[in-house]
């Protein structure tokens, strides 16, 4: 059972999830009013066809997505943390993105269809954290060092093959740079489909383990002695995390700092322990996501600006003060 | 009941890269003792403690927990009779002292979903109130002094409600003030509870002081066993350590070793003992 403090924080952020959604399904080019949207929910009163249209067929699957993705990204972020014992551990910064964006363009490159850029990002990026997390173990224990050394040199060398790809394409490259940098405007229903399968088993199995991951975070050997198995969890954590980003690669791109600031923050808010934390993370994600997504759309309007660019934008400054601010405390 | 066998290890060896770290060792720990293992750096006391509690599997021999053999045991049950202190924590997060001694309940959780019940708060609770961590219980475990921080993880081993605790190297980052308290608050849990400690221990005197039986490793084998006063000679802490030293005797027969180094000579020597 989490504490009070978690549900009271998890409470907050859907309130204010379901408020940012209300907002940006409304707000856009076209301004279409709230009331349309619960109009279209409720089947109760008159909506113009082309508001239905741009509600269902557009702005509700991203939203969606966007919910979805930045829940993916959260939550993993959480968990790669918690499995390496590291706070900066996302799985963007130690190459499980960059690997699953290598995947992928691999399959755009073998002239594979949409679905295949799914099944490479996840195999790759599966392979790339298990070649990570074995190469910074060292006698049972994860080096922290040898982990953010070969995470940023993975992510450099397939981030290089990802540039040569570009080059390699020529005109046709746009397509991958808008998914280097993050897209939300391919959504679909199809997609939200998709990856809300693996997004729920995730969830489901990171929170079923919660007091096995709080275990985790005081070292193998006493986590052992609690009565887990160390090395079986983190493979399996490692598996799902990399399923879930896998996902959220292959279908909206790279999207930096998600995975990092939104389970840092939280613990400013309810603290490190996973019971409390996986609820308001996986919401705080979501909604953070959407904001960004929001002002992707919006803040150039008619011009999308890619989504990584918002979230690097507010997520490294946000960042900064939070590690001064915690430099403070000690 | 008092010659009961808690912990049986019978005949084991263990090593790595064709390095043997321990031979063929074999130890019967009586219930509620307190077992002190000593000997030199690199003599395999660590390494024995995780052979026993299984982090390292032996290349032979067997460990029995009160006559089950451990290989038979899945790790739940293990963790349910076997605690754990270690020497220093590798905790790599900010959890409370509360959340860190709510975790020794982790191998009693029935359901997953549920998590820690009303049960396992409140005997987190009671063992918080008996070892006076009261005042901590909100902080930050990774905040404490080392002495306040060894005591929430001997509380954490507690809460598993073992029935035999293992320790390693305990008092090592301790001052003698807090080394003393957290080797009398296990003193008195063997005495008065039944509980079965196991510490692999460097300070000799401590070691005399409190436990019941002490066991020497030299070279990765037993050499010597036996209650302190009766392996604490000279001839034997020579031949484990390499080193002179005197024996005092306290009025309870508990035996003082006194390292004889080259700027005390043999009468001031002579002279400290009668005074311990």
């Amino acid at each position: 059972m989490v504490l009070r403090s978690s549900k009271v924080a998890s409470v907050v952020l859907l309130i204010i999830l379901v408020t940012v959604f209300l907002i940006t399904i409304s707000i856009g080019t076209v301004r279409i009013p709230v009331e349309d949207f619960f109009k279209i929910v409720f089947n109760n009163g008159e909506v113009r066809n082309s508001y239905r249209k741009i509600l269902l067929d557009i702005r509700i699957p991203r939203a969606i997505m966007a919910i979805l993705v930045g829940m993916m990204l959260s939550s993993s972020g959480t968990v790669v943390q918690a499995v390496f014992q590291n706070p900066l551990a996302d799985p963007y910064i130690i190459g499980i993105s960059a690997s699953a964006v290598f995947g992928a363009v691999l399959a755009f490159l073998l002239g594979l269809g949409d679905i295949y850029y799914g099944i490479f990002a996840f195999v790759i990026s599966v392979f790339v954290s298990f070649l990570i997390f074995r190469l910074s173990n060292f006698k049972g224990k994860v080096n922290t060092s040898t982990l953010l050394i070969i995470g940023i040199a993975i992510s450099s060398f397939l981030g290089a093959f990802t540039s040569f790809a570009m080059y390699a394409i020529g005109e046709d490259s746009y397509k991958i740079m808008v998914w280097t940098m993050g897209f939300l405007g391919g959504a679909s229903w199809t997609k939200v489909g998709i990856i809300s399968v693996p997004l729920l088993f995730a969830v489901v199995y990171f929170i079923f383990h919660r007091n096995d991951l709080d275990a985790i975070m005081m070292g193998e050997q006493e986590a052992h002695s609690l009565g887990v198995n160390v090395s079986k969890l983190k493979k399996r954590l490692l598996i799902v995390s990399s399923l879930i980003v896998a996902f959220s690669v292959a279908f909206t791109g790279m999207i930096g700092f998600v995975g990092l600031i939104i389970p840092h923050t939280m613990r400013l808010i309810v603290g490190y322990s996973n019971t409390k934390l996986l609820l308001p993370t996986i919401l705080a994600g979501g909604t953070f996501l959407l904001f960004s997504d929001t002002l992707a759309r919006n803040v150039l309007s008619p011009t999308e600006i890619p989504i990584g660019v918002v979230t690097a934008f507010f997520g490294a400054p946000f960042f900064i003060y939070l590690a001064f601010k915690a430099r403070r405390k000690v | 009941m008092i010659n009961e066998t808690s912990l049986k290890v019978s005949d084991l060896s263990f090593g790595y890269d064709n390095k043997s770290i321990l031979k063929e060792i074999s130890l019967n720990v009586r219930k509620g003792k307190f077992y002190g293992i000593l000997g030199p750096n690199g003599s395999g006391k660590s390494t024995l403690l995780k052979n026993v509690m299984r982090y390292l599997i032996p290349d032979e021999g067997e460990i029995y927990l009160f006559n089950e053999s451990i290989k038979n045991m899945n790790r739940k049950s293990v963790a349910k009779k076997m605690g754990f202190v270690p020497q220093k924590s590798e905790m790599s997060m900010a959890l409370t002292v509360y959340e860190t001694i709510l975790m020794g309940r982790l191998p009693h959780i029935k359901s997953q979903w549920e998590g820690y019940t009303e049960k396992d708060r409140r005997i987190v609770n009671n063992v918080i109130n008996s070892l006076g961590l009261e005042e901590f219980k909100d902080r930050i475990a990774l905040s404490l002094s080392g002495g306040e921080f060894q005591k929430v993880l001997l509380a954490r081993a507690l809460v598993q409600k073992p029935e035999i605790l293992l320790l390693d190297e305990p008092t090592s980052n301790l001052d003698m003030n807090h080394a003393v308290e957290l080797m009398s608050l296990i003193k008195m849990m063997t005495k008065n509870n039944g509980l079965t400690a196991v510490a692999v221990l460097h300070d000799l005197n401590l070691a005399a002081l409190f436990c019941d039986e002490v066991v020497f490793l030299k070279n990765n084998e037993l050499k010597y066993t036996g209650c302190p006063k009766a392996v604490f000679k000279r001839e034997i802490i020579k031949d484990i350590y390499g080193l002179d030293v005197y024996i005092a005797e306290c009025d309870e027969g508990i035996p003082y070793v006194i390292p004889k180094c080259t700027h005390m000579n043999e009468e001031i020597c002579q002279r400290i003992c009668k005074c311990v």
